[in-house]
C-alpha cells in the first residue's frame, strides 16, 4: 500500500460523518478498508442478533476504523446464539487480536405474540423478558468458557413503538413500556455483577433517532432487517463508540478556555461587568457550558483553565462575577497568560502528572484549536460548532467522557487534585524531600482483592499507562482467578494523608512459579507518584512472596511509549538486573532470603 | 434501451469499481455481489439516488439493470 492511498482513506474518513455521509460512500470506504487496515488495531467482533444484521458490516467497518479499530466480523445466522457460541472453540484463537461479543435479542423476534398479543389471556407479559435475560446470561457464560478474554456487549430492549396500549401505554404502571425499563435495569445489574460486560444501549440509540423513523418496514418484511438504511451510520457509530468508550481510558482532565467559551465577550476588553453570563440568552449558553463541566467534575474529570488573558483580571472575574459557576477552587490548575496554548496544556498535564492524551480541550477559537492540534497532537481537541448554544452539547456527546462505572475514587478525584495543589505548595517550603513526605502524615492500608475493591482495581489495571510496569490488561475475571488461587495474590494499597483521602491507588499481582515469585503487574495512580508508595507496595509484595514460600522475587518491566518513568523502579529498590532478554521484557531479581525491601518510614501502615 | 450512465455509476458504487455493467440484461447471474443482501442494498441506493420509493411486492422482481431503469423512468 502506498502512503498516498493511505492518506486517501484517512482523509475521506475524516471528511465523513454519520449525519451527512450517504450509504454508498460507506460502502466504498469499507471496500478500501477491507484491503488496507494499516495502523488500525485488529478487533474480532462476533455479532449475534435475533434479526438480520448483515447490512451493518460496511458501516461498522467504517465507524470502527474512525475510532482506530480494524474489525473482522463473524456472526451466527439470525436467531442463533448459544449454539453458535458452543461450537466456536476451534476458531477461538484470534492471533492476538482483541475480541468482543455483541448479543442483541429482541423479544418480538423470538416470539411475535409476546409483543403483538402482550395481554393475551394465557400469557405472562414478563416471561419473554425473563427468557431473554436467561439466554443472555447463558451466552456470557458460554463465551467466557470458550474464549474467555473478550468483552461482551448486551443490547438493551427498545421502548415499544407503537406500544400495546397505544398512546396511553405509559399511564399504566404495569404496561410494556415500564416492563421494558425494568428488564433493562436487570440487564444493567447482570453486567455490573460481571467483569468485562457492558450494555449496548440500542434502546437509547433508537430513541435518539426516533422510533417512528427507525425501521423500513419493507426491509423488515423482505429481509428481517429492522434498521433502515439511513440509520445504519448512526447505529455503527453508536456501537463503535460504545466499544471505544468501554475499552479505552477516558479523558482525565478537561481544559477550558475563558473568553467566548465560559462567558461571552473578552474580560480584558469588556471588563467584569461587560462579560456575558446569565440565565437568559445569550449568557445562558455559557452558563450551561459551566454547568456541564461541573457535572463532569462531579464524576471525576479534573477541570483546568488555559486562557490568553491577564491572570489577575481573569481570576478576579472567576472569583467575583455573580453568575460564575466555575470558581477558582473548582479548577486544579490554570495557565493564564500569553504563550501558546499547546505549551500551557503541556504544563497542565505535567502539573497533574497525567499524559497529554488524557487531556481534552474546549476552546471556541478555531485558530487556538489548530495550534494545539499541530503542536500537542496527543491532546483531544473538541470541535464544537460555531454557535455557543451548542458548546455544552459538544461536551455532553464526547465519547471520551462516557463511563459505565463510578467509583468513590472518581467522585473524590477533583478534590484530591485540589489537595495535590496544596501538597505541592507544602513541598516548596519543606527543607528535604523526606521532611516533606513526613509532613504529609501518610496512612496506608494493604489488602487482598475482593468484591468491594474489584471495580476500582479493574479500573487501575485497565486504564493506567504511566506508572504501570507491565501494562498487562487483565480482565476482572482473570484478577478474580489470581486472587482465588493459592499460588498468586492481588494486593491493593489505600492511601490517605492530612490533606485528605487518596483512595485505592496501587495494585500489585504476584504469582508463584516454583522457587520464584513474579510480580506480574505493578500499577500506581499518578496521584501518588513520588510518595514512597511504590516501595510500600513492593515491600508488601515481597512479604507475600515469602509467605508463598519463595526465595526470589522477580520484577518485570515491559517498556511502552508511556511508562518510561518507572524504567528504573526495581533497581532503585535494590533489585539486580538480570542479563538482557530477547523478548523485550527487562527482568530484575531480589534475593528474599538476604535482602529486604523495607516499608517506607514516611508512611504509617494501618492494619487492613 | 440504452444504459443510463448515472445508473451504471450507481451500480459500481454498490458492488465495487471492479464490477462493469455492460448490458441492460445484466443481473444477479453475472454481477458479482448481486445476491439477496446486495439486491436490497442496490434497491435502497437506487431509491436514494433517484428519489423514488418501490413497493415491497415489486422489489423482488427488479432483477435486471433494465427492469430497474424502466421502473425508475416510469415513476
Amino acid at each position: 500500500m502506498s502512503s498516498e492511498e493511505d492518506q486517501g482513506w484517512r482523509a475521506e474518513l475524516e471528511a465523513s460523518d454519520p449525519h451527512h455521509t450517504p450509504g454508498a460512500n460507506y460502502r466504498r470506504l469499507a471496500r478500501t478498508l477491507a484491503r488496507e487496515a494499516e495502523g488500525l488495531s485488529p478487533l474480532r467482533l462476533t455479532l449475534l442478533t435475533s434479526y438480520t444484521s448483515t447490512f451493518w458490516d460496511d458501516f461498522l467497518r467504517v465507524e470502527f476504523a474512525r475510532r482506530g479499530y480494524g474489525v473482522e466480523i463473524s456472526r451466527g445466522s439470525f436467531g442463533e446464539f448459544e449454539t453458535f457460541l458452543s461450537r466456536r472453540d476451534e476458531q477461538a484463537d484470534g492471533g492476538g487480536a482483541a475480541e468482543a461479543l455483541v448479543v442483541h435479542i429482541r423479544p418480538a423476534d423470538l416470539s411475535p405474540d409476546s409483543v403483538a398479543r402482550f395481554y393475551r389471556e394465557d400469557g405472562s407479559p414478563s416471561a419473554i423478558f425473563d427468557d431473554v435475560h436467561d439466554r443472555l446470561e447463558a451466552c456470557i457464560g458460554l463465551y467466557r468458557s470458550r474464549t474467555g478474554k473478550g468483552s461482551v456487549f448486551l443490547g438493551t430492549h427498545e421502548t415499544p413503538w407503537p406500544a400495546p396500549l397505544g398512546i396511553l401505554d405509559a399511564t399504566n404502571p404495569a404496561s410494556m413500556t415500564h416492563l421494558v425499563g425494568a428488564a433493562n435495569r436487570a440487564l444493567a445489574q447482570l453486567a455490573a455483577d460481571r467483569s468485562g460486560v457492558y450494555l449496548w444501549d440500542y434502546a437509547g440509540l433508537v430513541a435518539t433517532h426516533g422510533a417512528s423513523k427507525w425501521t423500513d418496514e419493507r426491509m423488515f418484511a423482505l429481509a428481517r432487517a429492522p434498521v433502515a438504511e439511513r440509520n445504519l451510520p448512526h447505529l455503527a457509530a453508536h456501537l463503535a463508540g460504545t466499544y471505544r468508550a468501554a475499552m479505552r481510558p477516558g479523558h482525565k482532565c478537561l481544559v477550558l478556555d475563558l473568553d467566548h467559551t465560559l462567558w461571552g465577550g473578552a474580560v480584558g476588553d469588556d471588563g467584569l461587568e461587560g462579560i456575558v453570563l446569565s440565565d437568559d440568552f445569550p449568557g445562558s449558553a455559557y452558563k450551561r457550558v459551566q454547568r456541564v463541566a461541573l457535572g463532569l467534575r462531579d464524576r471525576g474529570v479534573v477541570l483546568a483553565i488555559c486562557s490568553k488573558n491577564d491572570e489577575a483580571v481573569a481570576l478576579d472575574a472567576m472569583t467575583r462575577h455573580p453568575e460564575m459557576l466555575i470558581r477558582p477552587e473548582h479548577v486544579a490548575v490554570h495557565e493564564i497568560g500569553w504563550g501558546p496554548k499547546s505549551a500551557g496544556l503541556k504544563r497542565i498535564a505535567e502539573t497533574l502528572n497525567i499524559g497529554l492524551d488524557a487531556v481534552a480541550f474546549l476552546d471556541d477559537n478555531p485558530v487556538e484549536r489548530a495550534e494545539v492540534r499541530a503542536n500537542a497532537p496527543e491532546v483531544h481537541v473538541i470541535e464544537p460548532p460555531s454557535d455557543p448554544v451548542l458548546f455544552a452539547r459538544a461536551l455532553e456527546l464526547d465519547e471520551g467522557f462516557a463511563t459505565g462505572r463510578i467509583t468513590d475514587e472518581d467522585r473524590q478525584r477533583a478534590q484530591a487534585y485540589q489537595s495535590n495543589a496544596k501538597r505541592d505548595s507544602a513541598k516548596a517550603v519543606a527543607e528535604t524531600p523526606e521532611a516533606f513526605l513526613r509532613s504529609l502524615e501518610m496512612l496506608a492500608t494493604v489488602g487482598d482483592f475482593d468484591e468491594a475493591t474489584s471495580d476500582r482495581i479493574s479500573q487501575l489495571v485497565g486504564k493506567t499507562n504511566q506508572f504501570n510496569l507491565t501494562t498487562r490488561r487483565h480482565p476482572p475475571g482473570a484478577l478474580t482467578s489470581f486472587a482465588k488461587s493459592d499460588d498468586s495474590a492481588v494486593l491493593w494499597l489505600r492511601l490517605s494523608d492530612k490533606y485528605g483521602e487518596l483512595g485505592l491507588t496501587a495494585v500489585g499481582v504476584v504469582v508463584r512459579s516454583d522457587e520464584e515469585a513474579l510480580v506480574d503487574s505493578l500499577i500506581m495512580s499518578c496521584r501518588v507518584a513520588n510518595r514512597g508508595v511504590e516501595q510500600a507496595m513492593v515491600s508488601a509484595l515481597a512479604d507475600r512472596a515469602r509467605a508463598l514460600g519463595c526465595a526470589v522475587l522477580v520484577g518485570e518491566f515491559i517498556p511502552t511509549e508511556r511508562n518510561h518513568v518507572v524504567a528504573d523502579l526495581y533497581e532503585r529498590l535494590g533489585f539486580t538486573r538480570r542479563s538482557h532478554q530477547e523478548d523485550g521484557v527487562e527482568r530484575f531479581e531480589l534475593d528474599l532470603t538476604s535482602v529486604d525491601v523495607p516499608w517506607p518510614p514516611e508512611i504509617t501502615r494501618l492494619e487492613g | 434501451m440504452d444504459l443510463d450512465p448515472r445508473m451504471v455509476e450507481l451500480f459500481e458504487s454498490v458492488f465495487g469499481s471492479d464490477v462493469r455493467i455492460r448490458s441492460v440484461d445484466d443481473g444477479p447471474d453475472n454481477i458479482e455481489g448481486w445476491d439477496s443482501v446486495g439486491h436490497l442494498n442496490l434497491i435502497l441506493a437506487v431509491e436514494a439516488e433517484f428519489g423514488v420509493q418501490f413497493e415491497t411486492s415489486e422489489i423482488a422482481d427488479l432483477v435486471t439493470v433494465g427492469k430497474i431503469q424502466e421502473r425508475v423512468r416510469s415513476s
